[in-house]
């Protein structure tokens, strides 16, 4: 079930930015409702993992 | 989503009270008629709590009470009761949804204290292909309803009609500007987008045996992005204050222009039309100095260069003149001459014998002439374009002087109005009425508190600009400094990902913004005016770039301040209808007393046209017998599939409510 607002996602699949910058921004939107309220996020685990991740990918893709 | 029922047990007036909603793609509208007082906003508020553990439409009598119903207390003296709203939803794909939140008590020595429950609240079942799914609770139960009704925008599913009334009031541009960002999500972007430069600079931070320089800018960087962030703050700090200020002055505006007296008022009014048209003036004023700029930006450069240029175009004339440009022979057709030692009259030139040198040494004269002008093709073309660069500034002197004179024109005209608003202001002062002038007093204080306040974002807004500038130009640099060492390419495709990823959330969320606020201001002013009694007075409701909401008349005069009660209500009705059908939920939407300010003539317009704007949304309203007239039934006939009469009763025992399902 997502829950991120369907006209950004929209907006988002749309744009022609690569993949992994597509994917991380949705997992970012994701992460950022889930702690929302929260006082003091624990976000920066989760950010970097995710960065990490998928910048690893990009750059596969740009040596190929 | 549609609501198929809500069930609330001892919650307030609501001992046992099941209501069943309409849900039928034809007539899904559910009227519940109460008198004042009944119970129609506490329905409201049983939605809030069950959903979100609040009620968010509280009246002032019923604060600091606890929300179990007096009844059941007195009656189960001493004993637990439990306080329950169950509310079940039918999801876009059929299957049921029901949300529970339930809170014990117990009174114990003339003290109420909360009974703690087995499982932190709220409760959320889930209807499967066969059977209901398990009960999930706390927060994963409350992150699921959440994302089938956001918390932050429930205002617009929930209406509250008194609410509404005061919206405009209240609410600036950057309030307006709030609303959309929550409506659209967009706020996540802002903390995404924060969250993620932080991060990115943590990286290099995290970097172990960066090189000095590296260091260096890395520290810069990091100063600059702190910085910003305080910088930001205080931006929006003032921006708060100015804002509060141009409330105030608006404020005290309508209290001038109500006032008893009539020559007050004339003078308020005036006041305003003059404002408007200084309004007007100071953007030509600005669209003048604009194109002031942009014409000495383009002047400039030629005008100090003007005179090397016009020595450079003497020079290349007098060559012309000589006949050195354009040369006779290129040099590489001479060079080759030389080269094979035979000029084009086949005559040796190799310097073998006295006569062949002296030959030789022709040619190489022309050689020597020929390199002179070996850029001859590129000095033509200069000529022309120095020629053209000169003749393109001689309008340049009439042009500035007569945009000179159209904004001294201007500002004389300026000055004149405001001259004028002194004029009134003054003679405001002189009133004979003591409240008349303690209002002017501070209105005019914060009419200037409004103006410093405005210079001072300004001042904000270019020290943001500057630090912005000072970033990015950091980061350029240092991504230099790391592609100068291949230790650093791990880093350096984590930055880079990093600030692509940030453009790309950066460039969603002000096309998202801007696509949303066009589309509300439609939505909003279509409706306002199918909804709008007065026929022919208004343009209709727009929204500027700041998200400042005005309602011009035809000729295009400011009309939101002048608006009487119910017309606000319209507009606000208008506006968060529009925000709800922009927002990408699918929510039922309630309101209530949706009609309790309007006249009993325009009551049967808008009872006409609401369906026709909330087509497809399950709605209900909670209304008065004096909203509820023969002719708004009438209107909404077709659409009402459920209706519902609340009696109450407020005896010796504590108030109850019972709901009665009507033809």
């Amino acid at each position: 079930m997502s829950n991120v607002n369907k006209r950004i996602l929209d907006a988002l699949d749309k744009s022609s930015y690569s993949d992994e910058v597509k994917e991380l921004i949705r997992t970012l939107l994701m992460i950022e409702l889930r702690h929302k309220g929260d006082k003091n996020p624990r976000y920066a685990e989760d950010y970097d993992r995710n960065i990490k991740r998928l910048a690893k990918f990009s750059e596969a893709e740009e040596d190929r | 989503m549609e609501l198929d029922y809500i069930h609330m047990k001892n919650f307030r007036q609501y001992r046992d009270v099941k209501i069943e909603f309409a849900h039928s793609s034809q007539a899904d509208f559910t009227i519940i008629q109460g008198a004042n007082g009944a119970g129609k906003t506490n329905l409201l508020n049983a939605i809030t709590w069950c959903l979100f553990g609040k009620e968010y439409h509280m009246d002032s009598k019923y604060r600091g009470l606890p929300p179990v119903n007096v009844a059941s207390l007195d009656e189960k003296r001493n004993s637990i009761v439990e306080m329950s709203v169950d509310i079940q939803f039918i999801g876009d794909n059929g299957k049921k949804i029901l949300v529970s939140r339930s809170q014990s008590y117990q009174e114990n020595k003339g003290k109420l204290a909360e009974v703690p429950a087995p499982h932190a609240p709220p409760c959320i079942m889930l209807q499967g292909e066969r059977d209901w799914g398990y009960p999930q609770y706390g927060e994963d139960a409350q992150f699921r309803i959440d994302s089938l009704v956001p918390e932050d925008i429930e205002e617009y599913f929930f209406f509250d009609g008194e609410r509404m009334d005061a919206y405009f009031k209240e609410k600036s541009g950057n309030e307006i500007r709030e609303a959309v960002f929550q409506i659209s999500q967009l706020g996540l972007f802002e903390t995404l987008i924060e969250r993620l430069t932080k991060r990115k600079n943590e990286f290099v931070k995290q970097t172990r045996g960066l090189s000095p320089e590296v260091e260096k800018i890395r520290e810069e960087l990091d100063i600059h992005t702190h910085s910003l962030v305080t910088d930001k703050e205080q931006l929006a700090d003032l921006t708060k204050k100015r804002n509060d200020a141009a409330n105030l002055e608006n404020e005290l505006s309508q209290k001038l222009r109500n006032s008893s007296s009539e020559n007050i008022k004339r003078l308020e009014e005036q006041r305003g039309e003059l404002e408007e048209t200084i309004g007007r003036l100071q953007d030509d004023i600005k669209d003048l100095e604009d194109e002031r700029i942009e014409i000495l930006h383009k002047a400039m450069p030629i005008v100090f260069a003007y005179d090397p240029l016009a020595k450079t175009k003497k020079l290349i004339d007098g060559r012309k003149e000589a006949g050195l440009i354009p040369p006779m022979y290129k040099t590489i057709f001479i060079k080759n001459l030389l080269n094979k030692g035979k000029c084009i009259c086949k005559s040796d030139i190799t310097n073998k014998d006295e006569y062949s040198s002296s030959r030789r040494k022709n040619v190489e004269a022309f050689l020597q002439e020929a390199e002179l002008s070996e850029l001859s093709n590129e000095l033509i073309e200069s000529n022309v374009r120095i020629q053209e660069m000169m003749k393109s500034i001689r309008s340049f002197p009439d042009e500035i002087r007569y945009l000179e004179k159209k904004l001294n024109s201007f500002q004389e005209n300026k000055d004149k109005m405001n001259s004028k608003l002194n004029t009134i202001s003054q003679e405001i002062k002189r009133a004979d009425i003591e409240e008349i002038r303690n209002w002017e007093t501070q209105r005019q204080k914060a009419s200037q508190d409004r103006e410093n306040l405005n210079i001072q974002i300004g001042k904000e807004q270019h020290i943001i600009l500057q630090r912005e500038g000072r970033i990015k130009f950091c980061e350029i640099k240092l991504k230099q400094e790391l592609k100068k060492e291949s230790k650093y390419d791990d880093l350096r495709g984590l930055l880079t990902f990093c600030d692509e990823s940030i453009q790309c959330a950066k460039e969603m969320k002000d096309a998202i913004m801007k696509e949303v606020r066009i589309q509300v201001e439609k939505k909003a002013s279509d409706q306002f005016l199918a909804l709008i009694w007065k026929k022919n007075t208004y343009k209709g409701v727009a929204i500027d770039d700041d998200y400042n909401i005005s309602v011009p008349y035809i000729d295009g005069r400011e009309a939101l301040g002048t608006l009487s009660a119910g017309e606000r209500q319209v507009c606000a009705l208008s506006f968060m209808a529009a925000l709800n059908s922009v927002s990408g939920f699918k929510v039922p939407i309630i309101i209530d007393t949706p009609l309790a300010r309007i006249s009993r003539e325009p009551r049967r317009n808008i009872a006409e046209n609401l369906p026709h704007y909330l087509a497809g949304t399950q709605v209900t309203l909670l209304v008065t017998e004096e909203e509820y007239t023969r002719e708004v039934r009438e209107a909404l006939s077709k659409e009402v599939g459920k209706a519902y009469i609340i009696n109450f009763r407020d005896q010796g025992e504590g108030k109850t409510a019972e709901v009665e399902l009507v033809d």
